[in-house]
């Protein structure tokens, strides 16, 4: 199985078209609570294989972190929410692994109700990102996420990643899903 | 230096796309710390960008695009308490076809934010007739 290791401010600068610093802190905020840097990651592929690793379908992932993005991070838990610093750790984590592992991996947003729209314009895909600490509630964020991307408002096929950083279970669980797909389920 | 090949508005589209999509995530970013004036501020920005762009694919044909991010515009004004004008967009935002998932999610936006912008108006008159009141 092959090992990618990145720093997560990577992400600042590898999606132009968005503001991620934020996003960065509070994967940190997350990550070290659990683990020292670099944070592992078991990522498991589901109907893809992205072309660095060549037919596999599983990789570890490891996060680093500076000690500059570890300090901002001290002081998140001190003014967010629990369930909003998840979620923005995971949408960290999906930029940082798109960028590097996905060619014309940037993504944009734009706001549908109460939702953030995640989406790759270079490859027509949706995203739908999810975070969580506890592993049983992957397969059911997963669910839900998959039908939400399926019903995007541009009809594209996409990607769901849905990531637990918990204390003992680190792992993403990263698909892809076609239209088609939808349509062939059964009732 | 070899040109574009690309035509000037694609670009320009382009350009405002990306543009759009950092005042909104810049917007989200300033509201999860807390600093709602700066986030306020952002989204009259990004939902102004949003609703610039909207016209440029509009005029460009690309009808369902200009509609999604009129439902970005009017998400970022319904996140200032402008329902009244959100609700602008998202009419705007249902005149073309839009995949049934999608036009479902819309309308319900709409139906929300007309019941929210009567209440915005509401209180607004109220407000004008108490000024207009103790002026007398």
């Amino acid at each position: 199985m092959q090992t990618f290791e990145w720093p997560i401010e990577d992400i600042v600068t590898a999606h132009p078209d968005l503001y991620l610093e934020h996003c960065a802190a509070m994967a940190v905020a997350l990550m070290s609570r659990h683990s020292g840097s670099p944070c592992e990651f078991l990522v498991g592929c589901e109907g893809f294989s992205p072309p660095d690793l060549e037919g596999e379908t599983q990789f570890q992932l490891r996060v680093s972190w500076t000690e500059k993005t570890a300090n901002t991070a001290a002081r998140v838990w001190l003014t967010e929410q629990p369930k909003a610093i998840v979620e923005r750790a995971a949408i960290g984590l999906a930029s940082l692994t798109f960028a590097h592992i996905i060619p014309n991996g940037q993504m944009r947003v734009t706001e549908q109700g109460q939702r953030a729209d995640y989406w790759l314009p270079r490859l027509k895909c949706a995203v739908e990102i999810s975070g969580t600490e506890h592993s049983r509630e992957v397969p059911r964020r997963h669910r839900e996420k998959k039908a939400q991307m399926l019903s995007n408002a541009r009809n594209w096929d996409g990607y769901v990643f849905v990531c637990c950083i918990g204390a003992t279970h680190r792992v993403i669980r990263w698909s892809y899903h076609t239209q088609e797909e939808q349509e062939n389920a059964p009732i | 230096m070899p040109r574009s090949k690309r035509k000037p508005s694609a670009e320009l589209i382009d350009q405002m796309l990306g543009e759009a999509s950092w005042l909104l995530s810049h917007a989200q970013a300033l509201a999860d710390y807390g600093r709602q004036e700066e986030a306020s501020a952002e989204f009259v920005r990004a939902g102004s960008c949003e609703e610039q762009v909207a016209c440029l694919l509009e005029a460009d044909g690309q009808d369902r695009e200009a509609a999604i991010h009129r439902v970005s515009a009017a998400s970022c004004f319904e996140r200032l308490g402008l329902h009244s004008r959100a609700v602008t967009f998202l009419h705007a935002a249902l005149s073309v076809p839009l995949p049934k998932d999608y036009r479902a999610r819309v309308e319900q936006q709409l139906a929300s934010d007309l019941i929210l912008a009567r209440k915005e108006l509401n209180r607004a008159f109220a407000r004008r007739a108490r000024k207009q009141a103790s002026g007398v």
